[in-house]
């Protein structure tokens, strides 16, 4: 036998208190986002310059896409810099953090400052390299002087300008190092112990101990590092616009470009949600690769 | 009594917090009796807003009944914003534009005509201004859409102490493209590694009002009458190469890439480069920055088949959705107006737009530098028409030149492959235009 039970007059008011707390949020995540995300898919069918109304036409934003060298010079400038760039990002945060993870005196000052830089906007940063990158006067071309190598023209050649761009990427790895850190301060010390005796080096410890232990953080720092370069964009907006000739054209600048200097909204959503597939796609992949290689506490393999 | 502030706080806060939300939206037009508020929109560089700000409290002291609050906005972004404004419908009522701004903010419905009050309004007179500024502000269905607030015209800033290092008089007016190119060179300085420490000149080589103008004055066009580009055409191209060979062949004008300088220095005002081409409003910062140099400006050399002198302003207008057309027009009438004018010729940043100011001292300033005034007068007589490259204005069409030009200058391709492909690329643009 089934007993309905009413909500008594404190659980109803309990509840009406619950959604008035939420309702904000609410609020905020239906009508400023959600909504958005449908209009965007919406308006990629759409011929949109917010002006005039929205015109269907069908697939034709997509299909044009697909004849667009700059969309594909887009799509290329942002895979080579993940590509590159991802990887580069991982190992050199994982250095840092093992450096970070000695005990020396003074360590925590070390590891503010390693960690300062990826907390400094992205504009800032920006223009602060512009200044490092300066083929005249900058630090990049002092340096290379200075050990006898002919000095380079960054930002200014189309042949440089996404290297140096991966370059400067580097300086954000304190963010990656911080999480790095604190896997490596939860690596069981016993393991390292027990290892000492049975006579591993310190570079067994860490291909058998230090990295299998770390592969959930890896992991967790591969798939946002993946989210984040595909989205790069403050760097070519304020430093290259895109160029030269267009080889800082990052996907999502192009697509600003779209949006905010051509008003092609309906062309500018189809990207958006491009580059939602891809990122999709590639965090999917990720996420079923991760069975063979990440290992957490408590899993047995067979 | 804590129990009680508890359950208050409950009810009390997500109420407050909707009533934040919502209050952002409702807290201008609050309108004190028969006071009417204007609303404008300047550019966000602080010379704009202090310029608007003198404008608005000198007209407020003689129009008791009308105050007016400047909104600057700041960075890049002005166009995009007042587009915005325009189709979230909350547009300010006197609005600031430049002529490149002239065809968006009537596509996008950021301006009106000003017909209805330039015809029926005896007391202004639109004669005053230079016709070639006026035209600035016509729209393509003949309709005015901004009242040009000053004379722009394009001139040849030049270091008279880095000419006489180089033994060189000063340029002629009646000077042309051989003489400036015999300067550069004599200009153009290395150091012992054969590193190039000072340029003869150097110039916003793919800026419309650079390029256009140049290449008509060498013998090219850069769109027909129909709207359609020019750039493929032989001629063309070979005017291109006039401008363009400054940079690659003679290496007397510095490469776009290039500064000699620390980011944010001018080289200009540093004396690394001794000619740019370049408009008045950059005289305050010159006269504030290049105490070590003597210099002046002159009228751009002819090119190698006529002299054509790109022109161009910046101006006022009055939104398509105020609700105070009349008190915006009285504004507007006040800005182009002798007093208004003035205010303008004083901050040094702009010459005014009429033709009765042409010989007022509150721009010509004879203690301070650039003494050869008179060039700017002279060269509004060979300014271009400016209507007729008004299609290249478009950001995307600038966007296809600035990037034939930046191909030839990294040495991509050469002018010819360059603006071949651009030209491909901006009749794609324009048709595609036509069609919507």
């Amino acid at each position: 036998m089934k007993i309905k039970r009413r909500m008594s007059r404190n659980e109803r008011r309990e509840a009406l208190e619950g959604y008035l707390f939420v309702l904000p949020l609410l609020v905020g995540l239906v009508g400023l986002t959600l909504w958005p995300v449908i209009r965007s898919l919406m308006i990629s069918f759409c011929q949109y310059n917010i002006m005039n109304p929205a015109k269907f036409v069908g697939g034709r934003n997509y299909i044009e896409l697909f004849h667009d060298p700059l969309f594909w010079q887009s799509l290329k400038v942002t895979v080579i810099y993940s590509i590159v760039s991802v990887p580069l990002g991982l190992a050199a945060g994982l250095a840092v953090a093992l450096l970070m993870n000695q005990k020396v005196r003074g360590i925590s000052l070390f590891r503010t400052i390693y960690y300062l830089p990826a907390v400094v906007s992205g504009v800032a940063v920006s223009l602060l390299w512009v200044w490092i990158f300066n083929p005249d006067y900058g630090l990049a071309n002092t340096a290379l002087k200075s050990v006898g190598i002919a000095p380079q023209q960054w930002l200014s050649s189309p042949k440089t300008a996404l290297g140096s761009l991966i370059f400067m990427s580097l300086w954000g790895v304190g963010g990656g190092m911080v999480i790095y850190l604190a896997g490596l301060q939860s690596v069981p010390g016993q393991l390292y112990e027990a290892s000492e005796i049975d006579g591993a080096n310190s570079l067994q410890q860490f291909r058998h101990i230090t990295l299998p232990m770390l592969t959930p953080v890896i992991f967790y720092n591969l798939v946002m590092g993946i989210i984040g370069s595909f989205q790069v964009f403050t760097q070519a907006f304020v430093m290259t616009g895109g160029g030269p000739v267009n080889s800082t054209l990052f996907y999502v600048l192009y697509l600003y470009k779209q949006a905010f200097n051509y008003f092609h909204m309906g062309y500018a959503s189809a990207m958006a949600w491009i580059l939602f597939a891809i990122i999709l796609v590639l965090t999917l992949l990720v996420f079923k690769s991760s069975s063979m290689w990440v290992y957490y506490e408590g899993e047995r393999r067979n | 009594m804590l129990i009680r502030l508890h359950k208050l706080a409950i009810t009390c806060i997500p109420l407050l917090l909707c009533i934040l939300l919502c209050s952002g939206c409702s807290n201008h037009n609050q309108q004190t009796s028969n006071v009417i508020n204007l609303r404008m929109s300047v550019f966000g560089a602080k010379q704009e807003s202090d310029l608007a700000n003198a404008l608005a409290r000198k007209f407020e002291k003689t129009h008791p009944n009308i105050k007016v609050n400047v909104e600057p906005v700041a960075g890049t972004g002005y166009d995009v914003k007042l587009i915005m404004q325009s189709a979230a419908n909350t547009l300010p009522d006197v609005v600031f534009l430049t002529d490149t701004l002239v065809p968006p903010f009537i596509d996008f419905k950021v301006v009106r005509n000003l017909r209805d009050f330039t015809d029926k309004d005896k007391s202004f007179n639109l004669d005053d201004i230079y016709p070639q500024m006026r035209n600035t502000g016509v729209g393509k269905d003949g309709g005015l859409y901004m009242l040009p607030r000053e004379l722009g015209v394009v001139v040849l800033f030049y270091n008279r102490t880095l000419f006489k290092r180089a033994g060189l008089p000063d340029p002629r007016p009646d000077w042309n493209y051989d003489d400036l190119l015999r300067i550069a060179k004599k200009l153009t300085i290395k150091d012992e590694n054969g590193r190039i420490i000072q340029y003869g000149m150097s110039a916003p080589y793919a800026w419309g009002a650079c390029y256009s103008a140049w290449v008509i004055a060498n013998g090219g066009s850069v769109i027909n009458s129909q709207g359609r580009s020019t750039f493929s055409k032989p001629e063309t191209l070979r005017a291109l190469h006039t401008l363009t060979d400054l940079v690659t062949v003679y290496k007397v004008s510095m490469p776009p890439n290039q500064s000699l300088t620390a980011p944010g220095i001018d080289p200009f005002a540093a004396g690394k480069v001794a000619m740019i081409i370049n408009v008045f409003p950059q005289v305050p910062q010159f006269r504030a920055t290049m105490r070590n140099f003597d210099w002046d400006v002159q009228m751009l050399p002819a090119g190698r088949v006529k002299r054509v002198i790109n022109i161009g302003s910046a101006g006022y207008g009055i939104s398509s959705t105020t609700k105070h057309p009349q008190e915006s027009w009285e504004f507007l009438k006040y800005i182009m107006s002798q007093e208004g004018q003035r205010v303008l010729g004083r901050t040094g940043s702009g010459i005014p737009a009429l033709k009765s100011l042409a010989n007022d001292p509150c721009w010509r300033k004879p203690n301070l530098k650039p003494h050869n005034l008179d060039a700017f007068i002279n060269s509004v007589k060979y300014g271009m028409d400016w209507q007729t490259i008004m299609p290249l204005t478009k950001s995307e069409v600038s966007d296809a030149v600035s990037e034939a030009f930046d191909k030839v200058f990294t040495g991509q391709a050469d002018v010819e492959t360059a603006f071949k492909a651009a030209d491909i690329k901006i009749n794609r643009i324009l048709d595609a235009e036509s069609k919507q």
